[in-house]
């Protein structure tokens, strides 16, 4: 009796019994809402680890986590300048757990920057943007953009002394723009100082706009990845350019689109299905052990150590030095240096730039789903002097920056002041 | 031009001026219109409150500087990225602990990435003895605020 109410129940959530068979396995992924978004079948070629390192799934599992942990954060921070710094200490010191929570928030919030940046690398050193694919690596550096700005927005709220004067520093560095950077940083910030105003925009912005505004780029990032046919492989490279070069007459070539109703070029079906296998459990057992490895990572951060919190927020007293977050300290590093117009706005403007436009640069076939082919050494070795230039940029304001911004290396001893 | 054409105008500015008129409202929402910040011009204590030398009033974010029976008021934020410079007495020159920059006692700049030197700032005597500083107000640094003590 029981059991027979249980089974019933059972089968009217899942619509199936356990995919132990490759229709049952295919029915598994496209009956449900959460795993549709996998394709049935996936190349046995792109499951391979060292292809991709999984960094795109460890950046969303970083960001999954990110939103649940900020989701609790948000029952016990309020942003008021009273306040903030008094529920900081409380989740600190008081709070059940407050402080694994926090410090799940703060690593998983660096992590997911370098995830991002390490995914966006392995994705050009494996020419991964090339046709069609050009957008979604638009789409890619705008998600690294959306992720430094959603962790430098919740670099604010802890609202210590780290916070104010890292925000103090970035919101002038708004203000240096031509023409607009004023009224830019009027607007950032609500009015002229770091004060109650930009606590609460900061705080809108991190917890509902961006966090949405990345939620919509993952999910097109996600849908256009299927829609082109899932990851880039050198096999569907080699064969676009054959299709380019002319195709043989009378071959169609099948496409998932519109089934058959239009010709398209994009992903080539039914070609090789010995070559693939179904999502279910081979792409989903992946994920999951990704996704425990994730978090044993930030789990075990957590554990052993503490997200920073120094004293209140003092307009009064600049801490010296003074740093912005890690992640913006490379620019800083560059500000620091002279005209602020050249370090602040045109360094950082033209390296998005020229991300934005490397797979529309990019006119070469060869290597793709390669990594470092030897046809593409000139692009990679760009790519990597300036990415070089930039984690020294970094390294340098991190590490060898000392008191009034001089030079110490990074196991020198700082001067007592 | 035909009815259908006219029409189809009249649609399209309709549309996207309605869009427009939304997005140029809500960015206009975001700049406050009034702000509960520190008053730029405040009045600060009596002159002889503040010794010879170099005096800094965190709260306000400025240095009271004495030479005699003349003051000078000259801002305490950096040109460069807004952090707070500290006096530093043996070589007469206030340094900026964020990216080093380096002003000399006239507040010109002689080193690091600042950009401009520090202002210095109107200072009257109020009627109740007092001093009050006009923040909005940058004067060279000759002019000063003179008492007879």
């Amino acid at each position: 009796m029981i059991g027979g109410l249980l089974n019933r129940i059972r089968d009217s959530i899942f619509r199936h019994g356990y995919p132990d068979n490759e229709r049952l396995r295919s029915e598994a992924i496209t009956d449900n809402l959460f795993l549709h978004v996998h394709p049935v079948k996936v190349y046995r070629e792109t499951l391979e680890f060292p292809k991709t390192l999984g960094l795109g799934l460890i950046s969303f599992y970083l960001f999954v986590i990110l939103s649940i942990t900020g989701v609790l954060l948000m029952f016990y921070y309020v942003p008021y300048v009273e306040r903030a710094y008094q529920d900081m200490k409380d989740l600190q010191f008081v709070v059940s757990f407050g402080v694994i929570i926090r410090n799940m928030h703060r690593w998983s919030a660096h992590a997911m920057i370098v995830a991002v940046f390490l995914h966006m690398c392995r994705v050009f050193y494996t020419a991964s943007y090339r046709e069609p694919r050009e957008f979604n690596w638009v789409l890619g550096v705008f998600l690294l953009l959306v992720t430094l700005f959603l962790s430098l927005s919740g670099y604010l709220l802890p609202w210590d002394q780290l916070a104010y004067w890292a925000i103090t520093i970035v919101s002038n560095l708004i203000g240096v723009a031509p023409l607009i950077g004023k009224k830019m940083r009027y607007m950032v910030l609500g009015g002229t100082i770091v004060g109650q105003n930009a606590l609460i925009r900061f705080y809108v912005m991190h917890v509902v706009v961006l966090p949405f505004l990345a939620l919509l780029l993952i999910l097109v990032h996600f849908w256009r990845i299927r829609k082109d046919g899932g990851l880039a492989r050198a096999e569907e490279a080699a064969e676009a350019i054959e299709a380019r070069e002319g195709d043989p007459p009378g071959e169609e070539l099948k496409s998932y689109g519109l089934m058959n109703l239009v010709e398209g070029k994009t992903p080539h079906v039914g070609q090789d299905p010995d070559r693939m296998v179904t999502s279910w459990p081979n792409l989903l057992v992946r994920e999951v052990i990704l996704f425990l490895f994730v978090m044993i990572v930030i789990m075990a951060m957590s554990v052993l150590f503490d997200a920073p919190l120094e004293e209140m927020a003092n307009s009064a007293i600049t801490p010296n030095p003074a740093k912005a977050p890690w992640y913006f300290v490379g620019l800083q590093e560059l500000l620091s240096w002279g005209n602020p117009i050249y370090g602040g706005i045109l360094a950082p403007m033209s390296a998005v730039l020229a991300l934005l436009l490397v797979p529309y640069l990019d006119r070469g076939q060869a290597g793709t789903a390669e990594w470092f082919h030897p046809a593409r050494r000139r692009a990679v070795i760009i790519f990597t002097v300036i990415t070089v230039a930039a984690i020294i940029l970094i390294f340098t304001g991190e590490f060898m920056r000392g008191p009034n911004w001089h030079l110490y290396w990074p196991w020198q001893k700082w001067p007592v002041h | 031009m035909d009815r259908r054409r006219f029409l189809t105008l009249l649609g399209w500015f309709t549309s996207l001026g309605t869009i427009a008129g939304i997005s140029w409202g809500s960015v206009r929402f975001m700049i406050p219109n009034i702000l509960y910040e520190p008053p730029k011009a405040f009045k600060i204590g009596k002159p002889q409150d503040y010794p010879e030398g170099v005096n800094f009033l965190p709260e306000k974010k400025i240095f009271v500087v004495r030479t005699g029976d003349s003051y000078k008021v000259v801002s305490a934020v950096c040109t460069h990225m807004g952090c707070t410079p500290r006096w530093v007495g043996e070589r007469k020159v206030w340094e900026c602990p964020c990216h080093g920059s380096i002003f000399n006692e006239k507040g010109g700049v002689v080193k690091g990435p600042a950009p401009d030197p520090l202002p210095w700032y109107e200072a009257k005597l109020a009627s109740d003895g007092r001093i009050f500083v006009d923040g909005r107000r940058i004067v060279p640094f000759t002019q000063s605020l003179v008492v007879k003590s």
